[in-house]
């Protein structure tokens, strides 16, 4: 099914549209919200609320970008009102740092995960979008307003900080040995 | 332009997530969908009654609803108790 009967379909409200629409992206729309959530249960509600709003206001959507960019937006967005509001939560809780890299670095994925989670925030979405989950750099500059060329500038500035950040803590060095 | 991949992207790439959706996650997504056009419905309705609450508080302020009620209440009592004197006088005529 091609983009336009898709979005055709959605807005006429045939729920196999919608539902062939779920299958094709809840796996990268899970895995954004999993990075954001570190919990399966929240990450599957977050991923959910994500098809939710584009229920709700696919008869708003005017078609000036992809309908993937449009809900991969969402997402984003999604992710980061849900960090907001965790933090606030956290604050008040006085949990602030809950994920902190004490809680990861058990293994070298988690501890590599960790480093990238605690990336600044315009650095860190542009790294999760491009390596976690598969998007070129044109689509994350589409989702995020932004020129390819920023978009590569902040992935490149990102992998400097990760690289810092794993000679620091000797795993890059050791890594690096492994992979010669 | 894309740069030339380095074994950094390669330690980025390998730790993605590799995560598997429930298989229920379309009927509990569809679960919710229902439940969200049910909760606007409720939604509408307290938001009515809400408003209508208000308009009620202004026509009670602006009516003087309170003396009214008030008003009455008394007047209620008042023939209660004339009622009640009025059987004792005739008891105490007849005798009981």
């Amino acid at each position: 099914m091609d983009e336009r009967s898709f979005i055709n379909g959605l807005k006429t409200g045939r729920e196999e549209c919608f539902i062939e629409l779920v299958n094709l992206y809840k796996k990268k729309i899970f895995s954004l919200c999993y990075s954001y959530t570190r919990d399966y249960q929240e990450a599957e509600d977050l991923s959910q609320e994500v098809f939710l709003k584009l229920y709700n206001v696919i008869d708003t959507f005017r078609e000036e970008c992809s309908l993937s960019t449009y809900i991969y937006r969402i997402a984003v967005s999604k992710c980061i009102d849900f960090k907001r509001k965790k933090s606030i939560k956290n604050f008040l809780t006085g949990l602030i740092n809950k994920y902190g890299k004490e809680d990861f670095a058990v293994e070298d994925k988690d501890y590599v995960r960790s480093c990238v989670l605690s990336l600044p925030e315009d650095l860190k979405i542009p790294i999760i979008l491009y390596y976690y989950m598969g998007l070129s750099q044109k689509e994350i500059g589409e989702i995020l307003n932004l020129s390819q060329k920023s978009i590569e500038g902040r992935i490149y500035r990102a992998k400097k900080k990760l690289k810092n950040e794993f000679e620091r803590g000797g795993y890059y060095k050791w890594s690096r040995e492994e992979m010669i | 332009m894309e740069q030339r991949r380095d074994d950094l992207d390669g330690i980025l790439f390998d730790s993605a997530f590799n995560l598997e959706v429930n298989s229920l996650y379309n009927n509990r997504l569809m679960e919710k969908i229902k439940s969200s056009n049910n909760g606007n419905k409720k939604i509408h309705i307290l938001a009515f009654s809400l408003i209508l609450a208000g308009f009620f508080m202004i026509f009670a302020y602006r009516y003087d609803v309170k003396y009214k009620v008030i008003d009455i209440k008394y007047k209620i009592r008042g023939e209660i108790t004339s009622i009640q004197n009025n059987s004792t006088f005739i008891k105490y005529i007849i005798g009981e």
